[in-house]
């Protein structure tokens, strides 16, 4: 009995010799040797270097200004039921995002929450860069109905009533404007294309008494702003392992897996996802339609870049306005040639793909909630939207084996950079 | 003064022999350029023999500013009635930075004549991804007849295909180029 047993275990030891040696021999086990065009374009994501200068904001690297900004990012009271502030959605516990498919302020939003880690790397603003700084995008979010539903009066007002506010202000701007008078600042008026009775109380206040507000309302975007700018994560696995490829170091090596570093080869190579998710950013900052199915069904009912390149460029606190400390500057040139096609049609901003393991789910309307359902939809574009007339043709099934997938996920899992410092994450003064 | 010329005989060989190649394009533009601007190139090099002299040399005449066009790159329109000059600042196409690119426009039988009666358009495309700039460049004209497209991007890797439409009296040429981005 005992010989018998002995028989059949080395029978099917033999019978698994095959595979055993296949498994052995699969290039699927085994880290890639990357050929010198490789390894320049893994060298083109990283380093990182600092985020780029914004002239347009004076205050952008100052740290009171920063201080301040924080302290505005989780400010509250001037929210329409004095319970959100930017960090109800940009929870910096969920690496500033808020987990969810789609943003929900006072009411429920049309897209998704985007994180602001590393935004000050950003060159558009919202999914369809309808802002064309990290200042300019500020006021959006805080006025609308949907979100905060603040008013520039009522912010405006906290500041200049609340002791610390006013104090750290008026070290930065100096003394904010004296609005006291209820019926002269009515603290429910904002421009607005959807709120009328706000949108008459503002046009009802004198020219002189809308541009001291909204010399307030950019002074605070821009310490918004300049907090914002620091909130940036420290080097991801992937950096330690371009800096292994550079100095040759085999801890450094190690940060990636095999399974990652196939990944990273497919990136660059086979799958192209460099040709928008390039540079450190891994995001070349445009504009791409992904054809993708919206959550309520097709057809596609939001425009996305072919609103915002008009709405970018009516900005009342864009780049070239009165309000910007650099009219005539780089950003206000990049401004006026910013294109509008009809082929822009539903294109969304290009994400960076840095924190992107942490920042599900994904897509402008979260409509893929893990990384694999990403790169799938990308392996076989199945269920996508057929490509508009004009539009780009970028986009065709890679055809990706289930192992390729995974290693593609497994690298894009190395992009995770550490967290901005603790006393950053946190309103000032908390614990 | 012996000395002094075979010094300079000296430095023409061996920039003809061992010049780098952006030398050696400007110096094959400026005979493709015509008489006026060999006269611009040789005077150019005037300062380099005066230097190795021991006598006092003679102060040069002033000279006029060789034209920005010289040592730029050269491209043909497709029917063959105009030579586009073009150059990019900075030198070398970033991919996704923006960039000016400064043009000439000559008749291809005299290349030496900025063209100023005709109208030039400049665009690009990627052809493989269908689609063209992400930017509408800003076209400002310039005294010596060029125009320069300010804000420029190319803002993905691949190849693409740089235009230069010239239009004269309702004819239009087109002069094209390709780029590859890494």
């Amino acid at each position: 009995m005992k010989r018998r047993a002995s028989f059949v275990a080395c029978l099917a030891l033999l019978c698994a010799l095959p595979a055993i040696v296949a498994a052995a021999q699969d290039p699927a086990a085994a880290a890639p040797e990357f050929d010198a065009k490789t390894l320049t374009r893994i060298r083109q994501h990283s380093p990182r270097p600092p985020p780029p200068a914004d002239p347009t904001n004076r205050v952008a690297d100052d740290p009171r200004a920063a201080a301040f900004g924080q302290r505005l990012f989780f400010e509250t009271r001037w929210s329409k039921n004095g319970e959100i502030s930017c960090a109800t959605c940009h929870e910096p516990e969920r690496a500033f995002t808020d987990g969810k498919q789609l943003g929900e302020g006072l009411g429920k939003l049309e897209r998704h929450t985007p994180s602001v880690l590393d935004v000050a790397y950003n060159r558009w603003f919202f999914w369809d860069g309808r802002a064309d700084t990290l200042w300019a995008q500020a006021p959006g979010p805080l006025e609308n109905d949907a979100e905060m539903g603040a008013t520039r009066v009522g912010a405006a007002a906290l500041v200049a009533e609340d002791a610390a506010l006013r104090a750290a202000y008026t070290e930065l701007f100096g003394a904010p404007p004296d609005v006291a008078d209820r019926t002269r600042f009515p603290r429910d008026a904002k421009p607005s294309a959807t709120n009328a009775s706000a949108n008459a109380a503002w046009l009802g206040m004198r020219e002189e008494d809308r541009d001291a507000i909204d010399v307030v309302l950019a002074n605070l975007a821009k310490s918004f702003a300049a907090y914002q700018r620091k909130l940036v994560t420290g080097p991801a696995p992937f950096d330690r392992f371009v800096e292994g490829l550079v100095d040759g170091d085999t801890t450094k090596l190690a940060a990636l897996s095999p399974s990652a570093q196939r990944g990273l080869a497919l990136f660059v190579g086979k799958a192209n996802c460099r040709l928008c998710h390039s540079g450190p950013n891994f995001s070349d900052g445009e504009f791409h339609a992904l054809g993708l199915v919206p959550l309520a069904g097709p057809p596609p009912r939001d425009s996305g870049r072919h609103a915002g390149a008009k709405l970018v460029k009516e900005h009342p606190f864009n780049a070239a306005s009165r309000f910007s400390d650099a009219r005539d500057g780089d950003a206000a040139l990049r401004l006026s040639t910013v294109r509008s096609a009809p082929e822009m049609w539903g294109e969304f901003k290009t994400p960076s793909l840095r924190n992107v393991a942490r920042t599900a789910p994904y897509m402008h309307e979260g409509q893929f909630t893990t990384l694999e359902q990403v790169v799938r939809f990308y392996s076989t574009m199945e269920g996508a939207l057929p490509v508009g007339h004009h539009q780009e043709t970028i986009l065709q099934p890679l055809g990706l084996t289930d192992v390729e997938i995974a290693d593609l996920v497994e690298f894009l899992r190395t992009l995770d950079g550490t967290d901005p410092p603790e006393e950053l994450r946190r309103p000032p003064g908390a614990r | 003064m012996k000395l002094s010329l075979f010094l300079a005989a000296l430095g023409l060989v061996l920039t003809s022999c061992g010049a780098p190649r952006a030398q050696e394009t400007r110096l094959k533009d400026v005979i493709e350029a015509g008489p006026a601007q060999r006269e611009n190139a040789s005077r150019a090099k005037e300062p380099h023999a005066q230097s190795d002299s021991e006598a006092p040399a003679p102060k040069p005449a002033p000279q006029a500013p060789p034209p920005a066009w010289l040592g730029a790159r050269e491209t043909r329109s497709g029917a063959g009635a105009y030579l586009v000059r073009w150059r990019t600042e900075p030198a070398e196409i970033p991919m996704n930075d923006e960039f000016s690119l400064r043009a000439w426009v000559f008749a291809a039988d005299a290349p030496d004549v900025v063209l100023r009666d005709v109208e030039l358009v400049i665009d690009a495309a990627m052809p493989d991804h269908g689609h063209g700039m992400a930017r509408a460049p800003k076209f400002v004209k310039r005294d010596d007849g060029s125009i320069e497209a300010q804000g420029m991007l190319f803002h993905m890797p691949g190849r693409w295909e740089l235009y230069f439409d010239v239009s004269k009296d309702e004819l239009t040429e087109r002069a094209q180029v390709h780029v590859e981005l890494e």
